[in-house]
């Protein structure tokens, strides 16, 4: 469904008072994978690896120094933003940044679907416009009379799946989930991810999950990549990568891993 | 002390609506008989050379004076805010080029601008709020981009631009608003500086033309007697000073109360 192919992103570093261009900081450096439909393709990687960049440029936030991303054979970088935003949405890490805290819920939600619903009888619209945000907020499992709510009346769990729900307002296909829950508590990360699986099985969605925590990873995802300094060094299956991993930093990362287990000091 | 700056500016606003009915005098009733009169039970606050009496004088001219700050800053704001929006926004050679503008009419002093441009064309009311107007919004270009380049990378934005909104809708639904507090801030402290701005160019007889009353004329025609009728040049001076001042007061109480910081707490 999804093809990233040779993806670059080259950030220039200028200097000087004419900005001379002197280096480049290679973020994302010719990267490719693919997703299939109602797979969850995860990127694992330390920080600054290039990894929410990927992100950005998959959703069209960043335009790529160079390669390309397929979306269904169709090269994204041709599709106007609106077609790109029906195939493609994206949940942000901090719950807190990623809601506009001056609007209601009712207008953050319903202002997707008015944007996906073509332009039809404006009383009809309306109407469907309430009917689908009530009933996006049930889908993430809020309660439908916060419409007129704003977002810093709720926890970091609840704007979260605020957010869920403006992403699938629009119907996509793919959701890039960009460290969905590192910003929550443990207890409130099981709920979200659950809802992320349920959301999967029940909408047929695929979703590029960005992540550092591998626990989350290998609870969430089918197939997994592993990124470092801004190349894939490792891909596989999460079976293969978590028990049998070949190059020296994925093992280094999957030592990281914190456990309960303790050592006997003698 | 927000309060206090709040309640000036609301009385100064009555004054200026209900001028008609509490003006004991027309503001251009001349009364050659009892000129630079002080202040008495008849003429509270006195009478100019004309025996216009000054208390109506200067209830008429806070009309002048708040239509001046309200307008010449709408007018600073609109353009303020739009070509910051741009700015920041966009960035790119866009924002170079407004940037590099900005930077263009702060090397200029402002009053000097403005001199110059009223020396071209005739002085009114009009032709005052919009040059104050045109010459003040460099500033304000400024910080509504500054605030935009940190607001633009906030998810809130980037999930607008990923729903594939309008750039447009990007700007004024979700940018602006979140821009709006020190724009507010900006605008309270800006109306103090072109009122006076007003009553500098009314002085200088650049500015608001006789008889039409705005306190900058009032206090020019007084210059002439101040040493024999000093409240033709008290009582509109401390109009401008207490309304500056209300202002002022206002304006930092805005800055505080819009601090994010205070908004968490």
């Amino acid at each position: 469904m999804l093809k990233v192919d040779n993806l670059k992103k080259y950030f220039p570093v200028e200097r000087g008072v004419f900005r001379r261009v002197v280096d480049y900081v290679r973020a994302v450096d010719g990267i490719s994978f693919e997703i299939k439909k109602g797979e969850v393709f995860a990127l694992v990687g330390e920080s600054g690896c290039g990894k929410t960049t990927t992100a950005k440029l998959i959703v069209g936030l960043f335009e790529p120094t160079d390669g390309k991303v397929f979306f269904h054979g169709k090269d994204i970088s041709l599709l106007k933003r609106k077609e790109l935003a029906r195939k493609i949405q994206i949940i942000f890490q901090d719950p807190f940044a990623s809601l506009n805290p001056r609007l209601t819920i009712g207008t953050i939600v319903g202002e997707a679907v008015k944007h996906r619903l073509e332009a039809t009888d404006e009383k009809v619209k309306t109407k469907k416009i309430k009917k689908e945000t009530r009933e996006l907020l049930n889908r993430v499992g809020l309660p439908v009379n916060i419409l007129n709510e704003y977002p810093h009346q709720f926890s970091g769990g609840q704007r979260q799946r605020i957010g869920i729900a403006r992403a699938l307002a629009m119907q996509p296909e793919l959701i890039v989930a960009d460290e969905p829950v590192s910003s929550l508590d443990i207890s409130v990360q099981a709920q979200i991810l659950n809802l992320l699986l349920d959301l999967r099985d029940s909408l047929e969605l695929s979703y590029l999950l960005i992540a550092h925590d591998l626990n989350v990873v290998r609870f969430l995802a089918d197939r997994v990549a592993v990124m470092y300094q801004g190349k894939i060094v490792e891909r596989g299956s999460i079976r293969n990568v978590y028990e049998d991993p070949r190059h020296s930093y994925t093992k280094k990362l999957l030592e990281a891993i914190p456990t309960l287990e303790t050592e006997t000091i003698k | 002390m927000a309060m206090l700056g709040a309640l000036i500016i609301f009385s100064l606003a009555l004054v200026a609506v209900i001028a008609p009915l509490i003006a004991p005098f027309s503001p251009n009733h001349q009364d050659i008989l009892h000129r630079l009169e002080p202040p008495s039970t008849k003429h509270p606050l006195g009478t100019d050379d004309l025996g216009r009496d000054l208390l109506s004088r200067v209830i008429y001219g806070t009309r002048i004076s708040l239509l001046v700050g309200f307008v010449a800053i709408g007018i600073a704001i609109i353009i303020g805010s739009i070509l910051g929006l741009l700015s920041g926004y966009f960035g790119g050679w866009l924002d170079t080029v407004i940037m590099r503008f900005v930077d263009i009419m702060l090397c200029f002093p402002t009053f000097f601008l403005i001199l110059m441009v009223i020396a071209f064309l005739e002085p009114n009311i009009w032709t005052v709020m919009v040059v104050i107007g045109l010459t003040g919004w460099p500033g304000l270009t400024r910080l509504v981009r500054g605030e935009c380049l940190s607001i633009r990378e906030r998810g809130f934005v980037q999930a607008a631009k990923v729903l594939g909104l309008s750039n447009t809708r990007v700007m004024f639904v979700h940018l602006l608003p979140n821009v709006m507090a020190p724009i507010l801030v900006t605008a309270t402290l800006g109306i103090g500086g072109a009122i006076l701005t007003e009553s500098a160019l009314s002085f200088l007889g650049l500015g608001v033309q006789p008889p039409t009353p705005s306190w900058g004329n009032i206090l020019t025609a007084g210059k002439d007697y101040i040493t024999v009728a000093w409240w033709l040049s008290l009582y509109p001076g401390l109009a401008i000073l207490i309304t500056v001042l209300a202002y002022n007061l206002l304006g930092e109480g805005l800055r505080d109360v819009l601090d994010p910081r205070m908004m968490l707490e």
